[in-house]
């Protein structure tokens, strides 16, 4: 297992290259200030959305006995990092219509649920082997049931970037083709 | 005497897709079917596949949609020719992760599955990289690791740290490291059960997509030509394919590759699923052939 030093999240914080612009994909029936509050919230979307995937893929290297030695912890740093700038996106956001409302609620819980998965991974070198074993399972699960709940709410949080499989880029290429 | 029944199961396809996705390099030269396959190899007792297709639910509904991936079928109505139900299928062979060879996980419940170690660390590695890595998750679907999860905590999943010989008797994974991916690997069926065997069949998973990566297009002065898409090395891959002629013995005829067309320009087939094809690639001494029964 080769493991780049050099791909922490902070060396590569160009907004230019950040997550899709939300405002492009918002739906007919969505209000000024949902539009405001999915820009204010969408960066710690995709930072829940990352330290999910680390959190879950830490889980799996344990279960299948990977030779890990250094990585592992740089996973579980670079997930409570990425968890500290969700927590600052996701509390600071001001959701004033109903539907917002309801979409913070289960951004919160997806957060607090991953909070307390990273707290396991920072403290326990064997998770599977260790006795908080099934609370770690349950919390990232929990977290991620509340994530897919996300993009069904507001337009703009998807769990999965389709835009990178070689499919997609046939795709377009054929449109092109086309045209 | 073939101790497995090997054939090929068609589940959907793209119609048009470009030949240079399939031939690395070959820009600008048309299109050609792709179909989506996985391979089932059956035993006198015992039922095993090569990959598993993508489900279409969640973010596999999506892909079929926008990608426009046609006529997909689920695995009750691939595998029914034969009598069997996903639940019967009891070894997964896992070439790579790729949503297509692997999104389907869910869909076979009693099934143990094997996968090189490299390939599952390698994209969790590609997962903890920035954004500006995001090509390196093309074909992945994230999901599929809490999936996994869910199948390593119930000891249904394997994974092989190098070569894995008799993972069922008479069957070898090999990983083909840094080549289509990280840790693709192909399987090898010695069907007399001895090594080497005068009898091997190889199934390639995406190291060969079709014909074409095995001989260039040029039956009278082969070539290996590699695929259109590669994580790691087309040199890596060149000599994987080398690697899985000289399995067979040398006979390229006896590398099957992961999604070609014309499968049953060289092998028996039938309709399958309705719109999708079976190819039998070879038939086991206590099997009937499913052409010949059709």
């Amino acid at each position: 297992m080769r493991f780049l030093d050099s791909s922490d999240r902070n060396s590569f914080s160009a907004r230019p290259d950040g997550p899709p612009d939300v405002a492009t994909c918002i739906r007919p029936d969505t209000t000024d200030s949902d539009v405001d509050y999915a820009l204010e919230v969408n960066r710690g979307f995709e930072a829940l959305k990352y330290a999910a995937a680390l959190l879950t893929g830490t889980l799996l290297l344990d279960l299948t006995g990977s030779d890990r030695t250094v990585q592992d912890r740089a996973l579980a740093d670079k997930a409570c990092d990425a968890l500290t700038e969700a927590r600052d996106a996701v509390l600071s956001a001001r959701p004033r219509s109903i539907n917002a409302r309801h979409h913070n609620y289960h951004l919160r819980a997806a957060l607090e649920h991953l909070v307390a998965a990273a707290d396991i991974a920072s403290h326990r070198a064997e998770l599977i082997a260790g006795p908080d074993a099934d609370t770690i399972y349950a919390a990232i699960y929990a977290a991620w049931d509340e994530l897919k709940k996300l993009d069904g709410l507001m337009a703009g949080f998807q769990m999965v970037d389709l835009t990178q499989s070689c499919c997609a880029f046939h795709a377009r290429q054929m449109t092109r083709l086309a045209q | 005497m073939a101790d497995y029944s090997i054939h090929v199961l068609e589940y959907c396809y793209i119609a048009e897709h470009p030949k240079s996705a399939v031939m690395y390099g070959h820009h600008n030269m048309g299109t050609l079917k792709l179909p989506f396959c996985y391979v089932l190899i059956r035993g006198s007792d015992t039922v095993a596949l090569v990959d598993v297709g993508h489900n279409n639910a969640d973010y596999g509904a999506v892909l079929t949609r926008d990608y426009k991936i046609q006529n997909w079928r689920g695995p009750a109505e691939v595998l029914a020719p034969f009598g069997l139900t996903p639940e019967d299928v009891q070894h997964v062979f896992i070439s790579h992760a790729h949503f297509d060879h692997m999104g389907g996980l869910a869909l076979f419940p009693n099934a143990t599955f094997y996968i090189q170690e490299r390939e599952l660390s390698n994209w969790i590695w590609t997962m903890s990289l920035d954004r500006r890595f995001r090509w390196l998750m093309g074909a992945m679907d994230t999901a599929d690791v809490l999936r996994a999860v869910d199948l390593a905590r119930n000891g249904r999943l394997v994974s092989a740290k190098g070569a894995m010989e008799n993972v069922i008797p008479g069957i070898d994974l090999i990983p083909a490291y840094d080549t289509h991916t990280a840790g693709s690997q192909y399987v090898v069926v010695r069907n007399d059960g001895k090594s080497p065997s005068n009898d091997a069949w190889v199934l390639a998973g995406d190291l060969i997509y079709q014909f074409d990566n095995l001989d260039g297009g040029d039956a009278a002065d082969p070539y290996y030509h590699p695929v259109g898409l590669a994580n790691g090395s087309q040199e890596k891959m060149v000599f994987a394919i080398h690697e899985m002629v000289e399995a067979t013995g040398g006979d390229r005829a006896r590398v099957i590759p992961g999604h070609e067309h014309r499968l049953n320009e060289r092998f028996p087939s039938r309709q399958g699923a309705p719109g999708l094809q079976v190819v039998e690639i070879c038939v086991a001494s206590h099997h009937d052939s499913i052409v010949n029964a059709a």
